[in-house]
C-alpha cells in the first residue's frame, strides 16, 4: 500500500530519514531459556577478503549482531578480521580488552559450534554451495554473497538443503533492497510500459580456462583448502587474493559477478523468480550481434548493448522496453520514457514488490527473527545466476542452448548438459 | 570445384610454411573447420579420424613449445575444437576427436598436456574413453589420477560406472573410497547401490558418510532401505539422516512419510528432527502438527525456529489453537516468530492472542504483535490498533496507523466509525488521522461533529482530517468553528483546514463567503485568525476586506490585517496599501516595520519583471527604514535586480558601516553572472559596476584578480577564503568532501563559456584527512549537487579524476596509477560534453587520468577547488601556474 512518487533527491533523503526512524521489529529482548548468554544474533563470517571484510564492518556496526568467529584460509586476512572484531567490541565496551572472536582456517570447525546462529559467506564462488549446504545442515541461517553458485546443480542443491533444514537464506544481490531497482520492476510488472518486449542487461563477459604458471604458495595461505572442490592446480598470485573471477574453475566471470545483480533485476522485473529463459543464443556476428535469451512468453533479453541502447553513461544496467514505454535503471541512474510513467504513483491494484527495511543484511536479520523468506531468497539467487550460467554456456560452446527451466536440464544437447553439474575434487561432494 | 579447392589449399600450405609432419591436409584449414569457423568438408570415416589425429598431434606438439603463449593458444584451440565436436548431431566427429586425444595420454606426454587432454575428455568423452582412462586411475601422477576420475565420473557411458565400481572394489585407502563413492553418487546409477551400501559399514566415518551421501543422491527405495537399516558410526549419522531425507524427497508420499516420521522421532538429534518436520510439512502430512508442537518445545534453538516457521505452512485448522496453547510458555524470539507465522497463515483465530501480545512488556513481541494484528485484520483489530495508535511508542503509533489504514472490509469501516465516535478521547483523536488516510468521505459528518466537540485534542485532529477530506459544503462549519472557538489550538486547526479546503474548492470569493458573513459579529480573536485565512486564500473580496481592516480602530484587528497582508498575500496587489503604512507618517513603529517587510517581500517577487520599479522602491525603503535589519533585507532584494541602478544603489551603501558587508555582497553578486536553473543571468556590466567592485575589493583588502570570485559550495561548516599573491592562490577550505550526491568545499572560479582548459600546479595541501582534496574543477552550477569534473590531489590517496555526471547523482572516480602527492600538476579540458583529465609531475609531460562525457550548460564555472574532508577544520592548499584558456 505504499504510495510511490517520482524519485527526487529530496524524496530520497526523506526516505532515508523515514527508514532510520522505522521501527526495529525486535529490540534487545531477552531470548529466554534456549538463548545463548547474549541477546544478539551470533554470526560467523566465512571468507573475510574484499566483500567479506566489508560485510564484517557492517555487521560490527549493527547492535543486534555479535560476530563471534571469522574464518579464512589466508592467515593474514583471518587475523586482521579477528583483530578488527576484538578491537571494535573492546572499544564498544569502553575497556581495552575483548578477546571474544575466534578465528578458523577450516569452516567446518566454525560450523560445528552450537553457539553460532548464522553465517555470512563471502568466499570465492566455487566454495559457496558446499559451505552454504553444510551451514544449513548445521542449523545455521545464511547470508551468501552473489553469485550464488558456480554451477546450476550447486544452486539447486543449495535450495534443497535450505528447505530441508528450514533455514533463512539471503543472497547478496542487494539491488533488491534498493528503491530505484524495485520501482523499476514495479513499473514494469504493473504494465506501465505495456507488454514487455525486450530487456537489455549490460554486464561483463564470461570466464575462461586457467593456464597460469605455478608459483610458490605464500606463507600463511592454505592453498589446498582455497582450492577445495576445484581441480587441483598450483598456486599463482593472479588467483589469490584477487582475479580468480577470470577462471571457470572458480567463477563465471563478469557475467555472473555483475550478472547476479543486473540479470537478477531483469528476472524480478519479468516475474521469473521461479523460472527462467527457454533458449539462449550466442551472438553470431551477423543479424544477432548480442547474446540473446528467449523466454517462453516471447520476451527477448540481450546481454550488452552500447550507447545506442543505454541512456546511462556507464554502459551498465538494465533497460526494459515495452509496447508503451521504457524503464532504464542502474545504481546511479533511473529514467522512464515517457517520463510520466514514474510520476504517477503506484495504486493499490498495481504490483507492489517486497520492500525491505534498510540493506539486504537488515532484511536478512529481520527474517532470521520472523522466519520469513528474505527479499533475495535462495531460490531467487539460484534462478538469477542460472541465467548467467546459461549465458556463459552459450558463449563457451558457441551454440544455441535450449533450457527446460522446470527440470533444469539442457534439452537435446547431452554434452552441453554436462555443464549443469561438474565433478568436485574429493573429498568434497555436492549433497 | 573440389580439385580447385585442393590446389588452392596446397598453395596455402606452401605460402604458410612447412606443414607439420606428413599432413594430408593443411592444418589451419582443418583447425578452422573443426572450430566451426569454416564449412565442414565431407570425408570418409577413416579420413575424418585421420584429420582429427593430425590436428590433435599438431596441437599436442605445440603444447611443448617453449613460449607459454603458444602453449596456451594450442590448449585454447583444442578446447574450441572439443566444444564444437561435442555439438548435437556430430557423433562421428566427437568420437574421432576423443580417440585422437586418447592416443596422447601416455606417460611420455608432458603432464600439463595430459591434463589438458583429460579436461576435454571430461567434457565430451563417452564409451570410447573408459578402458584407457580407467587405467589412469593408477597413474603415478596424482593430478592425472584426479582428472581421470573426473573423466569417468562425468562420462555418460554405463561402462564408466562399471569401471568406477570395479575400482571401488579394489580401493584400499579411505581417501580413494571416498572419492569413488562421491563419483558413483554423482552418476546416480541404481547399479551402484549395493556397492555403496557395503561401504556404509566402513569403520572410517568419512567413508561411511560419503557412501550415505552417494546413496542419498542416487535415491530410490533400495537406497532408502539400506540407509534405514544399516547401523553406521555415530560420526556418519548426520550424513545418513541427510541422505534419508533426500531419498524420501523422491519416494511416494506414504513411503516418504514413514522416513520423515522416523527422522522426527530421534529425540537426541535435532537436525534429524528438523529434516523430519520439514519433510512432513512438505507432504502436508496430518502427522506434521504433532511433530511441530513437539519441536516447538525443544531445547534446540535452531529446531524451534524450524517449528515456528512451519506454523505458517501447515494448513490443519487445529494448528492455531494448539500453538496458542503453548504460546505463553515460549521464549521471546519464538513468540516473535510464531506471531509472524500465524499472521502469514491468516487465521483470524490468532487475533485475540496477537491483541493480547500488544500489551507485552517486551518491545520485540509487541512489535511482532502489532504487525500480526494488522495482517489478521478484521473489525476486531480496530480498537486494539487504535489504542496503540493513541498511546504506543512513537514508532509503534506510526505502525499502528499504517495497519489501520491497510485494513479492508465494510465491517472494518463500520468499526472505525464507531470507535472514532464513541472511543476514549485519545483513541478518537488518533483515529481522525486514520479516517483521512483512508480517504473515508463517509466519515465527514462524524468529523464535523467531533470538530464541534469539547475535547480539544479530538477537535484539532478532526479539523486536520477535515482539511484533507472536506469540500465546499464543509466550509460554513469550518468558518463557524474558526470564528467562534474559544481555544487557540482549535482556531489554528480550523484555519489550516479552511485554507486547505478553500484552496481546493476554487473561487475564493465564494469559498470565503461564510467568513465574510460572520466576520463583523465574530469575537476579536476569531476575527484576527479569519483575516489570516483571507490573506492565505486570496481573492478580490478578501483584499478589500483586509484593506479595510488595516484601517480598523481596533488595534489587534489592524495588526492582524497588516500581518496577514505582509506575510501571506501572494501577489503584489497590496503593495500600495502596505507602502503607505510603512511610510514614516504611520503612527506605530511595529506596524511600520511589519508593513515595510511585507513590501520588501512583495518587491522580491517583482525583481525580474520590473527591476527598475523595484530599485526605485528599494531606494525609498532604504531611506525610510529605521532599522538596519530592514535595510539589509532591502539590499538582499536589490541584488536580484540585475540593472545598473541596482549597482549604484548598493555601492551607495558601502560607506555605511552597518550595511557595508551586505552592500558588498550585493555588488559582487550583481557583478558576476549567475546561473538560475537552466538560464544564465549575465553580469550587470557598466562603468558603475567596475568602480563598485574595485571599491569592494579595496574595502576588503582583497587582491584576487578581477575575473575570479571565491565562494563556499554546499556543506561547509567553517567559512573558506582565497588569497592571491604573486601568481599563487592560497585557499582555506572546510567542507565534508567533494563526493557522493552533494559536495562541500571552497571554490575560486570564473565563468567559462563553451570549450576550455584549466591548468594548475597543486603546491601543497594540509592533511586534514587522507581524503582532503585540492585541484581544478569545471562545474555546471554553484549548487552543492551540481554535475562537475574535478582533477584533484589528495594527501594519502594519490591523484583522482572525479566527476558527477548529472545533478544529484553519485560521484564516480578514477585514480592515477601510483600514489602521487603534491606538488603535482593537474589539467582539465572541456570539449563539448567531453571532459579529459591529465596529470603531470613537471607541467611538461602530461599523462591522461581519464575522460568522461558529462552534459553541462554552455556557461560553466572553471576554477580551483579545495575540501578539507573534515568539517571541523580548515585545509590550506596553495596552487600556482594557474591558466584558464578558452
Amino acid at each position: 500500500m505504499s504510495k510511490e512518487a517520482p524519485i527526487t533527491r529530496r524524496r530520497f533523503l526523506k526516505g532515508v530519514a523515514a527508514a532510520a526512524a522505522a521501527p526495529c521489529l525486535v529490540g534487545r529482548a531477552a531470548w529466554g531459556q534456549v538463548a545463548p548468554p547474549s541477546d544478539r544474533i551470533t554470526v560467523g563470517c566465512i571468507g573475510v577478503g574484499g566483500m567479506g571484510s566489508g560485510h564484517l564492518g557492517g555487521l560490527l556496526a549493527r547492535g543486534q549482531v555479535q560476530v563471534v568467529a571469522v574464518c579464512d584460509v589466508d592467515t593474514e586476512r583471518r587475523e586482521a578480521a579477528r583483530n578488527a572484531v576484538d578491537q571494535r567490541y573492546a572499544s564498544d565496551r569502553g575497556s581495552g580488552t575483548y578477546r571474544g572472536c575466534a578465528a578458523y582456517n577450516d569452516f567446518r570447525e566454525l560450523l560445528a559450534r552450537d553457539d553460532i546462529d548464522a553465517v555470512l559467506i563471502a568466499t570465492p564462488d566455487h566454495w559457496h554451495a558446499l559451505i552454504a549446504i553444510a551451514a544449513a545442515a548445521a542449523g545455521k541461517d545464511i547470508y551468501c554473497e552473489k553469485p550464488l553458485s558456480l554451477t546450476i546443480a550447486e544452486g539447486r542443491a543449495m535450495v534443497n538443503a535450505v528447505r530441508r533444514y528450514g533455514r533463512v537464506f539471503q543472497t547478496g544481490s542487494q539491488q533488491r533492497s534498493d528503491g530505484n531497482f524495485r520501482l523499476a520492476c514495479e513499473l514494469v510488472r504493473s504494465g506501465r510500459i505495456g507488454k514487455v518486449q525486450t530487456v537489455h542487461v549490460a554486464v561483463g563477459g564470461p570466464s575462461g580456462e586457467c593456464h597460469l604458471p605455478a608459483e610458490p604458495v605464500p606463507p600463511g595461505l592454505d592453498w589446498d583448502l582455497w582450492l577445495g572442490p576445484a581441480p587441483w592446480r598450483p598456486f599463482n598470485r593472479l588467483l589469490h587474493p584477487a582475479n580468480w573471477r577470470a577462471y571457470r574453475d572458480y567463477s563465471g566471470g563478469g557475467m555472473t559477478d555483475w550478472g547476479a545483480h543486473h540479470f537478477d533485476i531483469a528476472q524480478w522485473g519479468l516475474g521469473m523468480d521461479e523460472s527462467g529463459p527457454g533458449e539462449v543464443l550466442p551472438p553470431d556476428g551477423k543479424e544477432r550481434p548480442l547474446l540473446t535469451y528467449r523466454y517462453a512468453n516471447g520476451v527477448r533479453m540481450y546481454h550488452g548493448g552500447g550507447p545506442e541502447v543505454f541512456a546511462n553513461r556507464e554502459g551498465n544496467g538494465i533497460l526494459f522496453t515495452g509496447t508503451e514505454g521504457k524503464v532504464e535503471v542502474n545504481r546511479s541512474f533511473f529514467r522512464t520514457w515517457p517520463e510520466a510513467i514514474a510520476r504517477e504513483p503506484l495504486g493499490p491494484d498495481d504490483v507492489h514488490l517486497y520492500r525491505t527495511r534498510g540493506h539486504n543484511v537488515d532484511d536478512w536479520l529481520e527474517c532470521i527473527r520472523t522466519r520469513r523468506r528474505p527479499v533475495c531468497d535462495v531460490e531467487i539467487g539460484h534462478r538469477s545466476v542460472t541465467v548467467c550460467h546459461l549465458g556463459n554456456l552459450a558463449y563457451w560452446l558457441n551454440r544455441p542452448i535450449r533450457w527446460d527451466p522446470k527440470r533444469e536440464q539442457v534439452v537435446g544437447d547431452p554434452e552441453a548438459n554436462r555443464w549443469v553439474d561438474r565433478p568436485m575434487r574429493a573429498p568434497w561432494c555436492l549433497t | 570445384m573440389r580439385r580447385i579447392r585442393i590446389v588452392l589449399m596446397g598453395l596455402l600450405v606452401l605460402a604458410g610454411g612447412a606443414p607439420l609432419g606428413a599432413a594430408p591436409a593443411p592444418l589451419d584449414a582443418l583447425l578452422a573447420e573443426f572450430r566451426g569457423q569454416a564449412p565442414p568438408v565431407t570425408r570418409s570415416a577413416s579420413a575424418q579420424r585421420a584429420a582429427y589425429a593430425q590436428v590433435v598431434a599438431a596441437l599436442v606438439a605445440r603444447m611443448r613449445a617453449a613460449d607459454a603463449g603458444q602453449r596456451q593458444d594450442a590448449a585454447r584451440a583444442l578446447e574450441a575444437i572439443s566444444f564444437h565436436a561435442g555439438r548435437p548431431g556430430a557423433e562421428p566427429e566427437r568420437a574421432a576427436l576423443c580417440r585422437a586425444m586418447l592416443a596422447h595420454l601416455g606417460a611420455r606426454t608432458p603432464l600439463e598436456t595430459r591434463l589438458t587432454l583429460l579436461t576435454q575428455l571430461e567434457r565430451i568423452g563417452r564409451g570410447e574413453c573408459v578402458a584407457l582412462v580407467a587405467a589412469l586411475l593408477q597413474d603415478r601422477a596424482p593430478r592425472v589420477r584426479e582428472r581421470a576420475l573426473r573423466v569417468l565420473q562425468a562420462n555418460r557411458s554405463p561402462a564408466a560406472g562399471a569401471a568406477l565400481r570395479q575400482a571401488l572394489a579394489q580401493a584400499k585407502t579411505p581417501a580413494l573410497q571416498v572419492a569413488l563413492a562421491n563419483a558413483l553418487g554423482y552418476r546416480r546409477e541404481p547399479a551402484s547401490v549395493t556397492a555403496l551400501a557395503k561401504l556404509l559399514r566402513s569403520r572410517e566415518p568419512a567413508v561411511a558418510a560419503a557412501a550415505a551421501s552417494a546413496l542419498g543422491t542416487i535415491g530410490g527405495s533400495r537406497a532408502a532401505a539400506f540407509l534405514a537399516t544399516i547401523r553406521v558410526l555415530p560420526a556418519a549419522q548426520p550424513a545418513v539422516d541427510d541422505a534419508r531425507a533426500r531419498c524420501a524427497a523422491a519416494l511416494p508420499d506414504a513411503a516418504a512419510e514413514t522416513v520423515y516420521q522416523a527422522l522426527a522421532a530421534h529425540a537426541g538429534r535435532p537436525r534429524a528432527r528438523a529434516l523430519g518436520l520439514t519433510g512432513l510439512v512438505r507432504l502436508r502430512s496430518p502427522k506434521a502438527l504433532a511433530v511441530l508442537l513437539d519441536c516447538l518445545q525443544s531445547n534446540d534453538r535452531s529446531l524451534v525456529q524450524v517449528a515456528a516457521q512451519a506454523c505458517a505452512s501447515i494448513t490443519d485448522p487445529a494448528l492455531t489453537n494448539r500453538v496458542l496453547a503453548l504460546y505463553p510458555k515460549l521464549d521471546v524470539p519464538t513468540q516473535v516468530a510464531v506471531l509472524a507465522a500465524l499472521a502469514d497463515r491468516g487465521d483470524a483465530a490468532a487475533l485475540p492472542v496477537a491483541v493480547q501480545a500488544l500489551e507485552s512488556g517486551d518491545p520485540a513481541v509487541a512489535a511482532a504483535a502489532l504487525e500480526a494484528v494488522g495482517t489478521l485484520g478484521g473489525a476486531g483489530a480496530v480498537l486494539p490498533l487504535a489504542r496503540v495508535a493513541a498511546t504506543g511508542a512513537w514508532a509503534d503509533r506510526q505502525a499502528a496507523r499504517d495497519a489501520l489504514t491497510r485494513l479492508r472490509g465494510a465491517e472494518v469501516e463500520a468499526a472505525l466509525l464507531e470507535t472514532a465516535a464513541q472511543g476514549p478521547p485519545n483513541v478518537r483523536a488518533a483515529l481522525m488521522t486514520v479516517l483521512a488516510d483512508r480517504t473515508m468521505t463517509a466519515a465527514v459528518p462524524l468529523l464535523l461533529q467531533a470538530a464541534e466537540g469539547d475535547d480539544v485534542g479530538v477537535a484539532v485532529e478532526a479539523l486536520k482530517a477535515l482539511g484533507r477530506l472536506g469540500g465546499a459544503p464543509e466550509l460554513p462549519a469550518l468558518a463557524k468553528r474558526l470564528l467562534t472557538a474559544p481555544d487557540e489550538a482549535v482556531r489554528e486547526a480550523a484555519q489550516e483546514a479552511l485554507v486547505a479546503v478553500a484552496s481546493r474548492a476554487g473561487n475564493p470569493d465564494q469559498c470565503l463567503e461564510p467568513l465574510f458573513a460572520g466576520l463583523a459579529t465574530a469575537p476579536e480573536d476569531g476575527r484576527c485568525v479569519a483575516l489570516a485565512v483571507l490573506a492565505q486564500v486570496g481573492g478580490r473580496r478578501a483584499l478589500a476586506e483586509l484593506t479595510a481592516a488595516t484601517r480598523s480602530p481596533i488595534p489587534a484587528v489592524k495588526r492582524a490585517a497588516v500581518a496577514a497582508l505582509a506575510e501571506s498575500w501572494e501577489d503584489g496587489a497590496p503593495l500600495d496599501v502596505l507602502w503607505n503604512l510603512a511610510r514614516a507618517d504611520a503612527e506605530e513603529t511595529g506596524l511600520r516595520v511589519r508593513a515595510l517587510r511585507g513590501c520588501l517581500r512583495l518587491l522580491a517577487r517583482e525583481t525580474e519583471a520590473r527591476p527598475a520599479m523595484v530599485v526605485a522602491r528599494l531606494a525609498e525603503a532604504l531611506a525610510i527604514a529605521g532599522r538596519p535589519e530592514e535595510k539589509k533585507l532591502a539590499l538582499s532584494v536589490l541584488r536580484d535586480c540585475r540593472v545598473p541602478a541596482a549597482v549604484t544603489l548598493a555601492a551607495g551603501c558601502l560607506d555605511d558601516p552597518t550595511l557595508a558587508e551586505e552592500a558588498a555582497e550585493a555588488v559582487l553578486y550583481l557583478a558576476a553572472p549567475r546561473k538560475k536553473g537552466e538560464q544564465v543571468q549575465p553580469a550587470v556590466v557598466c562603468p558603475e559596476t567596475l568602480a563598485a567592485v574595485a571599491k569592494v575589493r579595496q574595502l576588503r583588502g582583497e587582491t584576487l584578480p578581477a575575473e575570479w570570485s571565491a565562494t563556499d559550495v554546499g556543506d561547509t561548516a567553517l567559512p573558506g577564503s582565497t588569497a592571491y599573491a604573486n601568481g599563487t592562490f592560497t585557499l582555506k577550505a572546510s567542507g565534508w568532501d567533494v563526493w557522493g550526491r552533494a559536495d562541500g568545499f571552497h571554490f575560486v572560479a570564473q565563468l567559462l563559456s563553451g570549450d576550455g582548459t584549466i591548468v594548475a600546479r597543486v603546491g601543497h595541501l594540509t592533511e586534514t584527512n587522507e581524503w582532503a582534496k585540492a585541484g581544478v574543477m569545471i562545474r555546471d552550477t554553484p549548487e552543492a549537487d551540481s554535475a562537475h569534473a574535478f582533477v584533484c590531489v589528495t594527501p594519502k590517496n594519490g591523484l583522482c579524476f572525479q566527476r558527477r555526471r548529472q545533478a544529484g547523482a553519485d560521484s564516480v572516480s578514477a585514480a592515477l596509477e601510483g600514489k602521487v602527492a603534491a606538488p603535482y600538476w593537474v589539467k582539465l579540458t572541456r570539449v563539448g560534453d567531453r571532459f579529459t583529465a591529465y596529470a603531470s609531475a613537471d607541467g611538461q609531460t602530461w599523462q591522461p587520468v581519464g575522460e568522461d562525457t558529462i552534459p553541462m550548460g554552455k556557461d560553466v564555472l572553471v576554477g580551483l577547488a579545495v575540501s578539507s574532508h573534515d568539517n571541523t577544520r580548515l585545509a590550506e592548499a596553495s596552487m600556482d601556474q594557474v591558466q584558464v584558456t578558452r
